[in-house]
């Protein structure tokens, strides 16, 4: 099994937005409010009481995977996993002292093996880019917002900028995980078309019904320079995530032939 | 033109049928089931100013106009007619928890597998998911609208509202964060958060006296927390038993308004704290004496953990944690041969192993040529040559007390007699299993099935029973070796001639 160091997973765009963020007058106040209280820890204690806890004995296949992704990727202690009754497919890494893994119940309803292994894998590739910490900053400073006064704002388009880039992380680790290249196409539209269009969208194949249109965004944004400014603009106020920038990422990583 | 609230309140009640009938009551007998700290920080909260301006407001000004006044447009009124199970489940809950009042209880359409209840205590419908009525079962549906019928029962219903409007008022409209100040709302949100979670702790037990048991109540918080199959809920205590490091007290106001502004992201805050509660008032004196129902049938739900459980490849399971009686187990092992198959010889062995993943020496192997360990703990009870018949075709008994401590784990493996010259496999052996039995009760506790997926191999790790922080767990391996008997020697370090 190959075993991969930050330097293997992590963009760029995420390792340099995200050492300007925890380098920031804003992360640095919300950090100190932290470890002034004990938010992190009535956080942290928030899932832990609210959320049904997966362990090896309720879920062995998910920690077989879990484990092997942490051997992969290098992380050390085996995160915590709980599991939230939601219709959308969504998981994601909390906790800033001890990251854990929140999955939504439809997510782990409906993942089959290789695709749980991908996910898992961008999850451990996640906490060990200390992105954990930053969404902690970041939902700190989206709660306080209204109560504390924490002078400029100015972190909010670096922030937003941030949570979009941390997915070319995660799916690079996705990438590394499962090496292959449909999979992690696929994965990057679930939650935004239905299942049964995602499955005639042949991601990744000759056939991909995605790409052009992909393509076709990208080619707009580098000719257009008031569409791409209005973008640009748009983006700062808002943190939805960049789906052609993934899908040309992913293929880019693909073929450097890292792997 | 302003508006009439009494008229607006009368045009609501008028819009409810009236559901359950009073005069069916039996005399009212049902004891006391509060948590005994539920009034103390009700006295709390009602001392607090700030919580005063917010009730006040709230009855006055905003009880008819929250979802209570868009009822009878947007759900189902569950009738006889309409929902007739679900109307006679209805009933009993209501009777079994003495509600004399009628409280209409509507159908909704959604996905969230829970109920509430909008209003004030003195004008409330309850409203319940349609699907609860897709995945729970009758007593699931009980519990959960025995939970609902407590809150009104003990007069939660206002107080409850009256925080859920704070957020609403703050969030959605500009002039509410104008009136409720976050120095005022923050006030009262701490001590209402500490009155919350007992509240919630006493509706919980009306949900169990409401379904005679907290077997559907735990179904019900897990299922409704995300865990998808009510199987997969049947042993609640796996997530129940895990320790938590906080509670409430430990966190200062800031933090506990951190907790009041995220509790809306989970379907039940507090879920894992709110059954260990449950479950210790169900095995409490106070719950033998005033509620024998719940208190039997909790013994019987707790004895669903001795139930067999059924595990898959791979799967650990705590054997002594939370059986501490546990000492004396019996380990059965069995498979059926294709009659086809003559002279198909299975032994199972067992492997003594120390921290190093071999056994110490040759007496370590346990097996139909040794048939009993020096130290007493283990025990072959000898070789069935056929595996003819139902039931176990081999067993090992263990005395886990006698098992020496330089002994880690033990393994328990069937291999083929001479598969190699007769040129047999475990292709051609079906239905094998491995399971524990408590030897002094002979309740099975543990199976493992192999399953079908070996075709080449002729000998089977088949489980294994270790040490794990001072308590015996099982680990179903099933994992298949080439080479038989001297291949599964040779990996636990035994020399075979």
């Amino acid at each position: 099994m190959c075993v991969y160091g930050i330097e293997d997973f992590q963009h760029p765009q995420d390792s340099k937005l995200a050492n300007d963020i925890l380098s920031s007058k804003t992360a640095a106040t919300v950090l100190k409010k932290f470890h002034e209280t004990n938010i992190e820890d009535a956080y942290s204690y928030l899932y832990q009481s609210s959320c049904p806890q997966l362990t090896e004995e309720t879920s062995p296949k998910l920690f077989k995977l879990l484990i092997k992704a942490c051997e992969m990727f290098g992380l050390e202690q085996i995160p915590k996993v709980y599991v939230t009754r939601d219709y959308r497919e969504t998981v994601s890494v909390c906790g800033m002292n001890e990251p854990f893994v929140v999955f939504s119940s439809e997510y782990l309803r409906k993942l089959d093996d290789e695709t749980l292994f991908g996910i898992l894998a961008g999850q451990v590739a996640a906490i060990r880019c200390n992105h954990h910490t930053i969404l902690c900053i970041t939902w700190g400073i989206d709660f306080a917002a209204g109560f504390i006064p924490y002078g400029d704002w100015a972190t909010d388009p670096m922030i937003n900028n941030w949570k979009r880039c941390r997915y070319f992380t995660y799916d690079r680790a996705f990438s590394l995980a499962t090496k292959n290249r449909a999979l992690t196409l696929r994965q990057v539209l679930i939650n935004v078309v239905p299942q049964n269009i995602l499955d005639r969208m042949k991601s990744g194949t000759s056939q991909d019904a995605y790409i052009n249109q992909a393509k076709n965004f990208l080619n707009t944004m580098n000719n257009n320079k008031t569409q791409a400014f209005i973008k640009q603009a748009l983006s700062a106020y808002s943190y939805k995530i960049w789906l052609p920038e993934r899908y040309e990422e992913i293929n880019k990583f693909f073929d450097e032939g890292r792997f | 033109m302003p508006i009439n609230f009494s008229n607006f309140r009368t045009m609501i009640q008028s819009n409810f049928p009236t559901m359950i009938q009073a005069d069916t009551l039996p005399n009212l007998t049902l004891p006391d089931f509060s948590h005994p700290l539920e009034r103390k920080r009700l006295d709390n909260l009602k001392d607090s100013k700030a919580f005063n301006v917010i009730l006040n407001f709230f009855s006055k000004h905003y009880a008819n106009f929250t979802t209570l006044a868009q009822i009878p447009d947007r759900y189902f009124p569950v009738t006889p007619e309409t929902f007739p199970r679900l109307y006679e489940i209805y009933k009993t809950a209501c009777k079994k928890l003495e509600i004399q009042k009628d409280y209409t209880l509507f159908c909704a359409m959604d996905y969230t597998r829970n109920a509430k209840t909008v209003g004030t205590d003195d004008n409330c419908v309850i409203i319940i998911d349609s699907s609860c009525l897709e995945d729970f079962s009758d007593r699931q549906i009980l519990a959960l609208l025995g939970r609902e019928l407590g809150h009104i029962k003990m007069k939660h219903i206002t107080y409850l509202n009256a925080f859920d409007m704070i957020d609403d008022l703050i969030w959605s409209i500009p002039l509410g964060s104008k009136i409720f100040t976050p120095a005022l709302v923050n006030g009262a949100k701490g001590l209402f958060l500490e009155w919350l979670l007992v509240a919630e702790y006493t509706a919980d037990r009306a949900a169990a006296i409401a379904a005679d048991g907290v077997q559907p109540v735990m179904q019900n918080h897990l299922m409704t927390s995300g865990i998808e199959n009510a199987a997969d809920c049947q042993n609640y205590r796996l997530y129940t038993q895990i320790p938590f490091s906080e509670n409430l007290s430990n966190f200062n106001r800031a933090a506990q308004i951190v907790l009041m502004g995220t509790l809306k992201t989970f379907p039940i805050p507090f879920v894992i704290p709110r059954m260990q509660e449950l479950e210790k008032w169900s095995t409490s004196e106070d719950c033998a004496k005033n509620f024998p129902k719940v208190y039997n049938a909790n013994s019987v739900s707790a004895n669903t953990e001795n139930i067999s459980k059924s595990l898959i490849k791979g799967q650990k399971i705590d054997l002594t944690k939370n059986n501490s009686t546990l000492k004396k187990i019996l380990i059965g092992l069995g498979w059926n041969v294709s009659n086809a198959e003559n002279n198909f010889d299975l032994d199972a062995a067992a492997f003594l192993i120390q921290s190093n993943n071999k056994v110490g020496n040759d007496e370590d192997f346990i097996f139909y040529g040794n048939l009993k360990h020096k130290s007493g703990a283990v025990e072959h009870m000898g070789d069935n040559l056929t595996g003819e018949g139902d039931g176990d075709d081999e067993q090992i008994k263990i005395d886990l007390e006698k098992i020496p401590a330089n002994i880690e784990k033990i393994a328990f493996t069937v291999t083929i007699y001479d598969a190699e010259r007769r040129n047999q496999n475990f292709g051609k052996v079906s239905n094998a299993y491995i399971r524990v039995v408590d030897a002094v009760t002979q309740q099975e506790l543990i199976r493992y099935n192999l399953g079908e997926d070996f075709s080449v191999e002729t000998a089977v790790v088949v489980g294994e029973i270790y040490r794990y922080k001072g308590e015996w767990k099982f680990n179903a391996v099933g994992s298949g070796f080439k080479g038989g008997l001297e291949a599964l020697c040779k990996n636990y370090g035994i020399e075979v001639q």
